[in-house]
């Protein structure tokens, strides 16, 4: 089997290298190697950075799939079959929407530091309509970034959870909308007592592949604010980039990719228990 | 009459709503597709105004004439292309394997490939950055591909998987009955009827190597194998930013994705959902 040969070269012996140089001193600029045991872990959770690119984390992956996923559940709604006068215009709109999610990380990055530049589109007109006194540097202001940084999250990547949760909508028989009708059910009681139900394994699926994928979102903050104003958007993705590539510590940054493999593994299998549940 | 009142109002609201939603996720993308069409200075007139002025291609000709440009594009696509039939050749054998053949730990190969899906990448920037500056492979474009067939093999394997399982069985055993070995039955029978899912998993190979950043930013360092959006990466970063060359860069960067996606727009969405994210 040449995919087990592959994947066995490119994941699992990374893993063990990374596993095994969270144990050394691998600093660059010396080149020095010596083995120190579980220095590096004592020394990442003490710094404090790594309590707060932990919480942003937290704040980061929580937000980011609470929004994917009720974004994503109420357009797949607004944008369903059933309503049959606009079915078509339904299906253009649906189309269209993808187109962000084909982006790049590298192009949103750019586009939205264009918009939200001091001096760019957003804060013009906001002061021009007399909703704001002077320039805001958006990313570089501690309370707004996060939030903006999440907003593009959103803004780039709905379309794919969109996509699926539509998805599963089609998968519900119209039979049970029809006979909910007969028996006098209005809208919301017909979204909370069929739609909802029908599609929440879809739903528990997506949300804990996205706790993943959000957990290693790089490229945005990278590319956005780099982690500041303050350490205010680093993360600990960002967290072992810049301990690796700007501090050279690559034992140090190992162990702390080690961390974040441990919280990515429980929630993995916790995705596969789900997995079999559905595929068995 | 209530009822059709009500019907005429949800009506209005679904429009109005539609049309805010897609203001507000298209506005981005238009300001980038104007912002390349402008001279730089138009773009930071206060207040900017919404259409261009006066619009020119400058932009796109100076960065026609820019090697840096050229370059990376020219390595993207490269890079792309290795990495699409790469992960596409090594996938299909393996979905057949995973859909025809029964096997000890197959299950377990099955749960692995999924795992490999959820590390994150800048984990793995670490091994192949030091594997890689030992073996030669830093810096070059082949080293990218390997990467990256390797971040895309196990989604196109399981969402092949799906594809080959519909195709009955009983196709290939008439095809052994009639004298082809497995490997014949493979390309003659399989290939052809799973071609829907190739072009699918394909594509998602395609988009995944020619958008991913992070590998591509630690795995390069001249323009030998530079990616697109590294130059993109380092030129947000600049202190004088020309952003209409810089838009319409992001403009080429993403044209050929939009127009591979709705070509094969439907193949995709099965694709997709026979892949990772089975239900």
């Amino acid at each position: 089997m040449p995919l087990t040969l592959f994947l066995l070269a490119t994941t699992l012996a990374p893993i063990a290298y990374v596993a095994g140089l969270s144990l050394f001193r691998d600093y660059l600029p010396q080149r020095s190697v010596s083995f120190i045991g579980l220095q590096n872990f004592i020394e990442s959770i003490h710094a404090p950075e790594f309590w707060t690119s932990m919480t942003n984390t937290g704040i980061y992956v929580f937000f980011a799939v609470v929004f994917h996923l009720l974004v994503a559940i109420a357009l797949a709604i607004m944008l369903d079959r059933t309503r049959s006068g606009f079915a078509r215009y339904a299906r253009v709109v649906r189309g269209l929407l993808v187109v962000p999610w084909l982006m790049s990380w590298a192009v949103a990055a750019a586009l939205w530091r264009l918009i939200l530049d001091p001096g760019g589109v957003l804060n013009a007109y906001l002061i021009k309509l007399g909703l704001m006194a002077k320039q805001i540097p958006w990313f570089g202001t501690t309370q707004y970034a996060m939030a903006w940084i999440l907003i593009i999250t959103v803004w780039k990547a709905f379309p794919f959870f969109l996509m699926l949760v539509y998805a599963a909508l089609t998968t519900i028989p119209v039979e049970l909308y029809e006979s909910a009708q007969i028996d006098g059910a209005n809208f919301f009681r017909k979204i909370r007592s069929i739609t909802l139900p029908m599609i929440t394994p879809t739903v528990l699926t997506l949300g804990i592949l996205d706790v993943v994928w959000s957990l290693r979102q790089f490229d945005i903050i990278f590319l956005t604010t780099g982690g500041g104003p303050l350490n205010a958007t680093r993360t600990l993705t960002l967290q072992v980039y810049l301990t690796a590539y700007e501090g050279f510590r690559f034992g140090l940054a190992a162990s702390q990719g080690v961390i974040i493999l441990l919280m990515s593994t429980v929630i993995s299998i916790l995705y596969i228990r789900l997995y079999e549940r559905v595929d068995a | 009459m209530i009822h059709r009142y009500v019907q005429r109002v949800s009506n209005t609201l679904w429009v109005v709503a539609t049309i805010l939603l897609l203001l507000a996720v298209f506005f981005p993308i238009y300001w980038m597709v104007a912002g390349s069409l402008r001279a730089n200075i138009e773009l930071f007139k206060f207040p900017p105004a919404i259409f261009p002025v006066t619009p020119t291609l400058s932009a796109y000709r100076s960065i026609l004439t820019e090697s840096d440009f050229v370059v990376s594009l020219t390595n993207t696509i490269i890079v792309a292309v290795s990495t699409t039939v790469l992960a596409v050749g090594i996938a299909s054998l393996a979905a057949y394997g995973l859909s025809r053949y029964r096997f000890r730990g197959k299950k377990l190969l099955q749960y692995y490939i999924l795992l490999t899906q959820m590390l994150p990448a800048v984990l793995l920037t670490l091994p192949f950055f030091a594997i890689y500056s030992k073996i030669g492979l830093y810096d070059t474009k082949l080293g990218l591909v390997i990467a990256y067939a390797s971040f895309t093999l196990p989604f196109c394997a399981l969402s092949l998987r799906g594809f080959i399982s519909s195709i009955p069985e009983t196709l290939d055993e008439a095809a052994k009955i009639d004298g082809c070995n497995s490997l014949q039955a493979f390309v003659r029978i399989i290939l052809p009827s799973a071609q829907a899912g190739l072009v699918a998993t394909g594509v998602f190979a395609f988009v995944n190597a020619w958008n991913e950043y992070l590998m591509a930013v630690v795995l390069s360092s001249s323009l030998k194998s530079k990616m697109l959006v590294v130059l993109i990466g380092s030129k947000i970063g600049q202190y004088d930013i020309k952003w209409n060359e810089l838009l319409a860069i992001t403009v080429i960067a993403s044209v050929p994705l939009v127009v591979l996606y709705s070509a094969i727009q439907r193949s995709f969405m099965k694709g997709m959902t026979a892949g990772a994210v089975k239900m």
